[in-house]
């Protein structure tokens, strides 16, 4: 169960609608339009103290791009060398040693930014906010005027106390260990990492979100990903147990030793840029119909409906993974133009063709 | 922090579970704030009028569901005897986690019951709409609305679907819709997909909070049969601690831990 099952949620994180096929309960106290939809629109509701109350289920997602890669803002000075050697290493084996996704360890700061694999819950409590994610974790988020420790004992999924600016809930985060990964891709982090982030629900339904990183040892600047995330309504939670009858990590070899050796040449990887767009599927959870590659340096990079470049490792002159969201291939015509671009996943297959006009 | 010889050690860790409690005034505090508390003897509440459940609770170690034991300001009371059916009773005599394995070395969820058994404290969150159990214990939770009904047919779970309601001050909580794959406590008394437990959430006072467990499970008992059991409040700033039973886990990695057969 452990990396399948969270692959194939990642991709269905794309879709709006998927947690409804699984339970529909209806929500109590939502409020509704006439038709009895629910109505996002409406107002965010207050708690007794008056402050906004975040309470409830919402995908905690802040979207593919910055998932699989958290400095995609950044300039490739502003990350320290060996955080980079690592995080390509990480990448080029295709993940195999992620520590939440194969070894069914927490998810740490990562969970800031994918909240799990499903919906998570927020509870409110004047003292204490909770997020409840469906991997069966949880974090606490103190307001009681604590601070934050001062030599803590390096955690998991760090120390967090909040505070109110107005009707923003500003979150500090800090004595992280320094095993988990800030994204999908490897980044790493130590143990001087800091986050900030700030939740503002504008809306019954929207929340705006906020997340600064700080960690000096590994990044020579701070940076902030902003993204909206949306309430789940008329669902429930489920279970996620990462090792419930686990047998894929014995399976998870990264690259074979021959892809390992492949180099594409830049002009090569310059024959497939372009934007694609989807012609046929098989039958996909893949739902994205736009996806983007571009080339910045030797590095091949996609971006799916609009979602933020990932890094593509090559398989195969032709063949490449994102270790996110399947394999990608792209395909000669008889005239040895690359118009088509095929997205393999367990779900099934995309087929998309690059738009005319210019590279 | 992995104990990977866990579920052979439980059962003797009980025994230490009252010498084990100074290591926990580590726990993170000092800089909180002193919560407010009410007088000896009168139930804080909500503002809505219900007890106010919130809070971290120490609670007494069960290894062994069908036994009273007093430690402290907390106790807990079996039945003696489970009236087993002579199957379940066959099986349960027959049942040697050392060979049989325990699910709990792979780092399988406890079970809803036996994570109210395990020996860590309990986190009680509680707004109008939902009570949350954060239990130290591999930072589980589990979540129970209030005021729903069970969904006709529960998908089966590890924690099972639990709706709440107020009956006066008491809170009662009814589950059904579990798994089957995880057992009642350390010592490995059993129950099949068919449990059903009925749980009643009283505060006696400032300090403490009577759970009462009725376990219904007709394919494993042949009546219902309660544990009774008081928490006792943590002192203010104590928290919860993390728990990660996957963390420098070899004998799960490297392929030691002797896994159920089903």
């Amino acid at each position: 169960m452990a990396v399948a099952l969270r692959v194939f949620l990642t991709t269905f994180a794309l879709t709006v609608s998927s947690g409804a096929q699984w339970l529909t309960l209806p929500t109590k106290g939502l409020p509704r339009t006439a038709d009895g939809k629910p109505n996002p629109a409406a107002p965010a509701p207050r708690a007794s103290d008056g402050k906004p109350d975040l309470s409830g289920l919402w995908r905690l997602n802040a979207g593919p791009g910055h998932a699989a890669n958290i400095v995609a803002d950044l300039k490739d000075e502003d990350v320290e060398p060996w955080a980079e050697a690592l995080y390509k290493r990480r990448l080029g084996d295709l993940g195999r040693d992620d520590p939440w996704t194969v070894e069914c360890l927490p998810a740490g700061p990562r969970a800031v930014i994918m909240g799990g694999n499903g919906p998570a819950r927020i509870i409110q409590t004047p003292g204490v906010v909770a997020i409840l994610y469906d991997d069966l974790t949880y974090r606490q988020i103190f307001l009681d005027g604590r601070t934050l420790p001062k030599d803590p004992n390096p955690s998991w999924m760090g120390y967090s106390i909040g505070h109110w600016d107005g009707d923003t809930l500003v979150v500090e985060s800090s004595g992280f260990n320094d095993r988990t990964w800030l994204d999908m891709g490897g980044h790493p982090h130590t143990e001087a990492l800091k986050m900030t982030e700030r939740f503002r629900r504008t809306s019954f339904g929207h929340m705006d979100l906020r997340v600064t990183y700080d960690d000096p040892k590994a990044y020579r600047k701070p940076w902030t990903i902003s993204f909206g995330v949306g309430f789940v309504p008329d669902t429930e939670m489920l279970e996620y147990v990462c090792g419930e009858n686990e047998k894929d990590s014995k399976h998870l070899v990264g690259r074979t030793a021959e892809e390992k050796k492949v180099i594409v040449p830049r002009e090569v990887l310059a024959k497939y840029v372009g934007v694609y767009e989807t012609a046929d599927t098989t039958g996909t959870a893949l739902t994205a119909s736009r996806f983007e590659v571009t080339l910045a340096g030797d590095q091949l990079m996609i971006a799916m409906a609009g979602n933020g470049k990932m890094p593509l490792v090559p398989l195969s002159q032709t063949t490449f993974s994102p270790r996110l969201l399947g394999t990608y291939e792209f395909v000669a015509d008889a005239t040895g133009a690359f118009n088509k671009m095929i997205a393999y996943s367990t779900e099934g297959d995309v087929i998309a063709v690059r738009r005319p006009g210019p590279r | 922090m992995k104990n990977t010889i866990k579920p052979l050690l439980f059962a003797f860790l009980g025994l230490f579970a009252a010498i084990a409690q100074p290591v926990f005034g580590q726990r993170s505090g000092g800089s909180t704030p002193t919560a407010k508390e009410a007088p000896a003897g009168e139930i804080p509440r909500l503002q809505n009028g219900k007890p106010n459940l919130n809070g971290v609770w120490n609670h007494p170690y069960v290894p062994d569901m069908a036994k009273s034991t007093k430690a402290g300001g907390m106790s807990q009371e079996g039945p003696g005897t489970l009236p087993f059916t002579p199957a379940a009773l066959a099986a349960f005599e027959k049942y040697d986690p050392a060979v049989d394995g325990d699910y709990t070395g792979a780092c399988l969820p406890f079970g809803y019951l036996r994570s109210f058994n395990a020996p860590y404290p309990i986190q009680i969150m509680q707004t109008p709409e939902y009570i949350a159990f954060l239990f130290e214990q591999n930072t589980w939770f589990h979540v129970v609305p209030m005021g729903k009904q069970h969904p006709a047919q529960p998908e089966p779970t590890w924690f099972g679907d639990s709706v709440g309601k107020w009956d006066g001050d008491t809170l009662v909580i009814d589950t059904i819709g579990f798994n089957g794959k995880t057992r009642l406590d350390t010592l490995g008394h059993q129950h099949s997909d068919a449990l059903h437990v009925i749980q009643t959430l009283k505060r006696l006072d400032a300090q403490h909070l009577q759970m009462e467990l009725t376990v219904d499970d007709p394919k494993t008992y042949t009546t219902p049969w309660k544990n009774t059991r008081v928490f006792a409040l943590m002192k203010p700033g104590q928290g919860l601690l993390e728990y990660s039973c996957e963390e420098n886990n070899r004998d799960l990695t490297q392929g030691h831990i002797h896994l159920p057969a089903k």
